[in-house]
C-alpha cells in the first residue's frame, strides 16, 4: 500500500518536475532575449499588409505576454519559476508535505503563463503533476486530471466506471465548468483581441499581431461568467438527447445520470480552446478559418470520445454507438444552435463565444437527415432481445 | 544506482553551477531597439555591457550590410569627464569583485556536493554535505547583493557619461536613462528610434542564483522520509 503511494507521488512529482524544468528553460531563454518568444511564419514590411493586402497565409505564435516580459518582470517570473522547480522537488522529497507543494505548483504554473509556461507543455505537465500530487491518496489514473487524460485518450474502461458510480457525478460537474471556464476564457481573449484589430483600436493590431501583446480587462471574464451556466444547459440537452434515443426509443439499459456522466467527460477536449489566443493569423484566416479550425479539432474530438463513451455507457457495438451520436448531435445542434441560443439571446442580438451558422437551412436538415441515414444503416435503431 | 532524490539535487547543481558560470561571461546592461523600431526602420543598434569593463557595440543596416557597424569599446573610450568614466569604471570593478566572488563560492558548493556523491563512507559524506551549505547560501547572499548593487546604483554613475554608446553608433545621452530600465528615443541617420535599455541576461542569472542556492540547501536539509514515519 505505502509502496504504491509512494510509487504514485513519484509520477506526479516527475511530471511537476518535468514541466517546472521546461518553464525555468523558457524563462531563461526570455530573458537571454529581454522579450517574450515571438515566432512569425514569415518577416512582413507592415502592418497594412497583414490587414488588407497579401492573403497568403501568415501567422504569430505568441507565448507569453510581451508587456509582463521586460525589465523586472523578468526577474519576477525568473524568481517564481526556480521556486516553482524548488516546490517540484520538494514533492519528491517529502512526501508528507505533498499538498502544499502542489498547491504552489499549480500557482506558479498559471503564473507562469505571462512568461511563456514553459512553452505551454511546460505549463501543462506541471499543472497536471500538481492537480495529481493534491489528491495524495488516490493512485494517478484516478485521480481528478488522471480521468480527465484518461477521457481525452479514449480510455473506454474509464467510461465503464463512470457508469458504474454514482458517486462520480460531483466529478462529471467539476469537468463541465472547468470546460466552460477554460474554453469561454480562450475564446473571450479571442474574440475580444479579434475585435480590436479589425476596428483597428488604436496600436491593437500592431500591439497584437506583431509584438504578440495580448488585451485582457474586466470585459474578458464577461464569457466565462456566462458559459459556465451555457456549457451547462448544453451539457444537460446533449445527454438527455442521447439518453432518450438510447434508453426510451431503443430501450438500451442506461440511466440518465450514467449517461449525463460520460458526457461530460466526453466534453474534455473543449478545453484546449483556452490556447486559442496564442495563435493569430492575418486576414481573412483571423476571423474564420483559425477559429474554425480549432473549433473543428477540438469539437470533432469530443464527438470521438462520445462515440466511445456511449458504446461503453449502452454496452453496443462501436458502430451502432457511432449512429446514436450522429443522430443525437444532429439534434443537439438543431436544438441548441438553431432554437434554443438564438431564443436566449433574441433580446441583445447577438449570440456570446464562437459559432458557426450553416446557411441555407436546408442544408443542416440535410446533414441531420444524412446522420438518420447512416444510423440506421449502421444498425443504431436495431432493437435486441 | 542513484536515486531519483540525488538526480533532482543533481539537477539543481547542475543548474547552479550553469548561472555561476554564465552570470560572469554574460552581459550585465544593454541597449537595444524596440521591436516596433525594429519593424518601421532600416536601422537597428544594440549595446551589452559586461563585467568588469568589456562592452560591444552595433549598428545593423538592414538596407545595406556593408553599412553596418560591429565595435567593441572600454567605458573610458565613451564620451564624457573623465572622473565620471573612472567613477563608474570602479562601480563595475566592485560589482565584478562580488560577482566573482559569489560564482567562486557556488563553484566551492558545487565541487563539494561532487564529492560528497563518490564519498563511500557515510559520516564523511554527511559533514561534507553539511558543510557546503555554507558556502553554497553565502554565495547566493554575495550574487543577489552584486544584482541589487548594480540595480540600484547603475544609474547614478551611467547617467554622468554624455553618451553611453560610442559617437559612430548613436548619440545616446547619459542624462535620457533615467532608471536602470525604460526606453528612450534615439536619432540615428535621421531616423528616430524608440530603444528599451535594463538588465541583461548576466544581472537576471546573478539574482536568480540565490533562490536556486536557497532551495537547494533546503533540499539538502530535509530529511529523508521513510515509509515507516508516515504510517506513525
Amino acid at each position: 500500500m505505502e509502496v504504491n503511494k509512494m510509487k504514485k507521488m513519484n509520477i506526479a512529482a516527475i511530471l511537476a518536475l518535468f514541466g517546472t524544468l521546461l518553464i525555468l528553460i523558457n524563462c531563461l531563454i526570455v530573458s537571454f532575449n529581454g522579450s517574450s518568444i515571438v515566432i512569425y511564419s514569415r518577416s512582413i514590411s507592415s502592418i497594412d499588409e497583414l490587414l488588407q493586402g497579401d492573403t497568403s497565409l501568415w501567422y504569430r505564435i505568441s507565448l507569453g505576454i510581451p508587456s509582463f516580459c521586460q525589465g523586472i518582470w523578468i526577474a519576477i517570473w525568473l524568481t517564481i519559476s526556480i521556486l516553482n522547480l524548488f516546490c517540484a522537488a520538494y514533492m519528491l522529497f517529502s512526501p508528507e508535505k505533498v499538498t502544499t507543494a502542489s498547491l504552489f505548483v499549480i500557482i506558479f504554473s498559471v503564473l507562469s503563463l505571462f512568461s511563456g509556461g514553459g512553452f505551454i507543455i511546460g505549463f501543462i505537465l506541471a499543472a497536471v503533476g500538481g492537480l495529481m500530487g493534491i489528491q495524495k491518496r488516490v493512485a494517478p489514473s484516478e485521480t481528478f486530471v488522471g480521468k480527465i487524460l484518461r477521457a481525452a485518450r479514449f480510455d473506454s474502461k474509464l467510461f465503464e466506471i463512470l457508469k458504474a458510480e454514482p458517486r462520480l457525478i460531483r466529478d462529471a460537474v467539476s469537468v463541465v465548468i472547468l470546460v466552460g471556464v477554460l474554453s469561454a476564457i480562450g475564446c473571450g481573449l479571442y474574440i475580444q483581441n479579434m475585435n480590436r484589430i479589425t476596428e483597428s483600436i488604436g496600436n491593437s493590431p500592431t500591439d497584437i499581431l506583431l509584438l504578440g501583446n495580448l488585451y485582457f480587462d474586466i470585459h474578458s471574464l464577461r464569457l466565462p461568467s456566462i458559459w459556465i451556466s451555457l456549457t451547462f444547459i448544453k451539457w444537460l440537452v446533449l445527454s438527455a438527447i442521447i439518453y432518450l434515443i438510447g434508453s426510451k426509443l431503443i430501450k438500451l439499459a442506461a440511466d440518465y445520470d450514467a449517461v449525463a456522466r460520460a458526457t461530460a467527460f466526453a466534453m474534455v477536449p473543449l478545453m484546449l480552446q483556452f490556447f486559442m489566443p496564442i495563435v493569430f493569423p492575418n486576414q481573412p484566416y483571423l476571423t474564420v478559418q483559425w477559429p474554425l479550425i480549432v473549433w473543428f479539432i477540438t469539437n470533432i474530438w469530443a464527438v470521438l470520445v462520445l462515440i466511445v463513451a456511449t458504446e461503453k455507457v449502452f454496452d453496443i457495438s462501436l458502430s451502432r454507438a457511432l449512429g446514436l451520436v450522429l443522430v443525437s448531435c444532429a439534434i443537439y445542434w438543431l436544438l441548441v444552435y438553431e432554437i434554443l441560443l438564438p431564443f436566449l439571446f433574441s433580446s441583445s442580438g447577438e449570440i456570446v463565444g464562437i459559432y458557426f451558422v450553416v446557411n441555407p437551412k436546408e442544408l443542416i436538415f440535410g446533414l441531420s437527415s444524412l446522420a438518420i441515414l447512416i444510423a440506421y444503416v449502421l444498425g443504431t435503431f436495431t432493437r435486441r432481445g | 544506482m542513484i536515486d531519483n532524490k540525488k538526480i533532482v539535487q543533481i539537477l539543481f547543481v547542475c543548474l547552479i553551477l550553469f548561472f555561476s558560470v554564465s552570470l560572469v561571461l554574460l552581459p550585465w546592461w544593454r541597449i537595444w531597439t524596440s521591436k516596433i523600431s525594429d519593424i518601421n526602420s532600416t536601422i537597428r543598434i544594440e549595446a551589452e555591457y559586461k563585467l568588469p569593463n568589456f562592452a560591444s557595440a552595433s549598428q545593423i543596416n538592414k538596407e545595406n550590410e556593408n553599412q553596418s557597424i560591429y565595435t567593441n569599446f572600454s567605458l573610458n573610450e565613451l564620451d564624457g569627464p573623465p572622473e565620471n568614466k573612472d567613477a563608474i569604471i570602479s562601480f563595475f570593478n566592485y560589482v565584478w569583485i562580488l560577482a566573482m566572488i559569489g560564482s567562486a563560492l557556488n563553484i566551492l558548493a558545487v565541487i563539494l556536493f561532487l564529492i560528497s556523491i563518490f564519498l563511500k563512507e557515510e559520516k564523511i559524506r554527511s559533514l561534507t554535505q553539511k558543510y557546503l551549505r555554507y558556502p553554497l547560501l553565502i554565495g547566493g547572499l554575495v550574487c543577489l547583493i552584486s544584482a541589487l548593487y548594480f540595480g540600484l546604483e547603475f544609474n547614478a554613475f551611467i547617467s554622468n557619461l554624455e553618451n553611453v554608446v560610442p559617437n559612430q553608433i548613436a548619440k545616446v545621452p547619459g542624462k535620457n536613462i533615467e532608471g536602470f530600465f525604460g526606453t528612450t528615443v534615439v536619432n540615428v541617420s535621421n531616423l528616430n528610434l524608440e530603444v528599451l535599455y535594463g538588465p541583461a541576461a548576466g544581472w537576471y542569472l546573478a539574482f536568480g542564483i540565490f533562490f536556486l542556492d536557497i532551495s537547494l540547501y533546503f533540499l539538502l536539509k530535509t530529511k529523508k522520509y521513510s515509509p515507516a514515519q508516515s504510517l506513525k
